[in-house]
């Protein structure tokens, strides 16, 4: 049954964009364990990536590992593209929930994921000459995403593609708003943080 | 009790001996600083008074024969040392009866050639910079002088003045000279002191952002702002085969090409695969807090010895940078400071065979540096390689690697051997200490090939018996399917 939904469901998805996406939405064959297993797996993939690739193609100090940036480099962007297709697509008539694009994101990473851990896998045995073909297949993993994004927005809002291509421009837009105002708000806490402690020093220094 | 007592007095032992340990640093593959052995130990400082000289302000020095030649800009006179430091001679030996009158003098030379009598003499050439000529002095104060080289930017009504402040000379007598605001780069000239060319003109930098603007600008606004200039050369050294090392001031803070070699052509030919660019230190702030100098390096002056190692002086912070022949960082030394074998504005350095003395121009000190036993095991080794003595250059890496077991020099060093000699699996684990990705690379696939011949049999085996073992299941299973279904076909 997990086989079935973690492993089968995908893969089927893979090569049946379409009719896989209507079912992973309409007959709810799209679980939110599998989405939050899979975006487990391609947290995980990033921290292997930086570790274990091999030592050719590595070019990553040991000594920088940070596992929780890792991770977050993940999350974030997921958590942002999702949020910011949600605000765009309910403004355009998009029929998918945000939980629906969350777990369409999710189920986009899997490509990444098989194509990563092969990549890991090979990188290990291959020398500098071959390693261009290895490259190539890890674009590939990056173009499935795309691919699978691409069919499951046009299933999921039940857009035509010109207005997916629109609705993702936008959402890009959205990103760079929501960032300029978290940025935006982060420097305000920073400001006021140094004016605090500029204050608390002054008082410290005169009494 | 006893015990107790011994271990606290290991304690302060460790802790007056870690006070003591005058560590030096080097960079890691990924440029951070990592620490290392010092390579090269102060020894002796030279000053005026022990000399017994009166020394205005220290210009240039060189060094030839093991007898160092001191050029003072102020007293405008050549002082000449021995291998032992003492005072050997002066020119002038009385500054009132001074035949030359030098004015200001910046570069100095030596250098033994035949005279007319097709005797061997000495050489003295002087770069008398206040008068705008260039003084090729002989052993017996006799002196010949050369005056303005008859090229375009010397004449007419923008001529620039004929300041020369750098001079070399090559093994067939042809002079290069560093001059002020000529930027069309190293001035050549024949023996006979006629001009021939420029050298290793350095390219214009001009920033992105200022070209994006200049596309808006009309003629008159273009004529109004700043001359992009290029940067000038600092100083040079000639090495035994006419190659010319030059030192140039960063002009776009990235500073890849402040070094160059440059061959007789005129060609920068410097070998640049080291894990980073030569240009003295490799991490640097920008951002200052009064307490550190900032920004990159200032190279002042450069050294080369006779198996391609070249030293360069940072003035900026006072630091002496040693690189081998494929531009791969050995060592860095020295500092500034007020302390004995510091430096507070060093401006000149020398090899006399391996001591390096590195002259102060604001104290008027040379300071000699005398390798450790680290950094004579450094600089034979890179003799060794240098002189295709492979398996010899990895026994004394291997000793290196007793004093600093950071050195990824040294896994590299002793990893190319082992790669030459074919023990592939060892050579991949030094490179991949060295982080040479490329050498590891080769090692692998000479690794891979040994392995696959090894198993070759086994795999062929292996796979023959699967797919035999498939066939003969698929065929068993179509004969009982056609069994059971009852059709035969």
């Amino acid at each position: 049954m997990i086989f079935e939904d973690l492993v089968k469901f995908p893969l089927y998805i893979i090569s049946h964009p379409f009719k896989g996406y209507d079912d992973f939405k309409l007959q709810k064959k799209g679980k939110m364990y599998v989405a939050l297993i899979l975006l487990a797996l391609t947290s995980l993939i990033t921290i292997l990536r930086f570790t274990s690739i091999g030592f050719i193609m590595n070019p990553n100090n040991p000594k920088d590992l940070n596992s929780i940036k890792l991770i977050s480099f993940v999350l974030f962007p997921v958590l942002l593209f999702s949020i910011a297709n949600w605000n765009v697509t309910t403004l355009f008539d998009g029929k998918g929930k945000l939980k629906d694009i969350f777990m369409m994101v999710c189920y986009s990473l899997f490509p990444y994921i098989i194509v990563s851990f092969f990549v890991i896998i090979a990188s290990n045995y291959l020398t500098y000459e071959e390693l261009l073909i290895l490259n190539v297949i890890d674009y590939i993993g990056i173009l499935g995403i795309v691919y699978l994004m691409f069919f499951g927005m046009i299933c999921i809002h039940e857009y035509s593609p010109t207005k997916v291509f629109i609705t993702t421009g936008l959402t890009i837009v959205a990103i760079g708003v929501i960032l300029f105002i978290v940025l935006l708000i982060f420097t305000l806490i920073r400001q006021f943080y140094t004016f605090v402690y500029a204050l608390l020093k002054e008082i410290s220094k005169r009494y | 009790m006893k015990k107790f007592s011994l271990i606290v007095g290991i304690f302060i032992v460790m802790l007056f001996t870690s006070f003591n340990v005058k560590a030096g640093y080097y960079y890691s593959y990924w440029g951070t600083p990592i620490d290392s052995v010092d390579p090269y130990t102060h020894v002796k400082t030279i000053t005026p008074p022990e000399i017994d000289v009166e020394i205005g302000e220290l210009t240039d020095m060189y060094v030839h024969n093991d007898n160092i030649y001191l050029l003072d800009g102020k007293l405008n006179k050549i002082v000449i040392l021995d291998e032992n430091y003492k005072f050997v001679k002066q020119f002038p030996e009385n500054l009132e009866m001074d035949p030359v009158k030098m004015n200001g003098p910046k570069g100095i030379f030596v250098r033994d050639e035949l005279d007319k009598s097709g005797e061997l003499r000495t050489y003295i050439y002087v770069a008398d910079t206040g008068n705008g000529r260039v003084l090729r002095i002989k052993d017996n104060w006799l002196y010949k002088e050369f005056k303005t080289p008859d090229e375009l930017i010397f004449q007419g009504e923008e001529a620039v003045d004929y300041k020369p402040e750098k001079i070399v000379v090559n093994n067939t007598g042809k002079m290069y000279i560093i001059a002020t605001g000529v930027y069309e780069g190293i001035l050549e000239l024949d023996p006979d002191g006629t001009f021939s060319r420029f050298v290793g003109t350095n390219k214009v930098a001009i920033n992105i952002i200022d070209r994006f603007w200049m596309m808006f600008m009309s003629k008159e606004q273009r004529d109004k702002i700043n001359l992009y200039l290029p940067t000038t050369f600092l100083n040079f050294h000639v090495d035994e085969d006419g190659f010319l090392y030059t030192v140039t001031q960063t002009s776009d803070g990235s500073g890849n090409d402040m070094i160059k070699r440059i061959n007789t052509k005129g060609v920068d030919v410097l070998s640049r695969t080291g894990y980073f660019f030569p240009k003295g230190e490799v991490s640097y702030t920008w951002w200052d807090n009064g307490d550190v100098p900032t920004g990159p390096s200032l190279l002042l002056d450069i050294t080369a010895n006779d198996y391609g190692l070249y030293s360069v002086v940072d003035v900026n912070r006072g630091r002496i940078f040693t690189y081998d022949f494929d531009g791969n960082l050995l060592y860095i030394f020295g500092g500034n400071g007020k302390q004995v074998g510091k430096f507070s504005n060093a401006t000149t350095i020398q090899y006399v065979h391996d001591n390096l003395l590195v002259m102060d121009s604001t104290n008027n000190t040379i300071s000699v540096f005398e390798p450790t036993k680290f950094g004579e095991l450094v600089n034979e080794a890179t003799r060794l390689y240098y002189e295709g003595d492979y398996e010899e250059s990895a026994e004394v890496w291997e000793k290196t690697l007793k004093y600093n077991t950071n050195y990824y020099l040294a896994y590299r060093g002793i990893a190319r051997t082992q790669y030459i000699k074919g023990d592939y699996k060892a050579s991949m684990e030094n490179f991949k200490l060295a982080n040479d990705k490329t050498n590891y690379s080769l090692a692998y696939k000479e690794y891979r090939n040994e392995q696959l011949k090894k198993y070759f049999p086994i795999i062929v085996v292996l796979m023959f018996s699967s797919v035999g073992y498939l066939l003969y299941k698929s065929i068993k299973d179509n004969i009982r399917e056609a069994k059971e279904t009852g059709r035969d076909d």
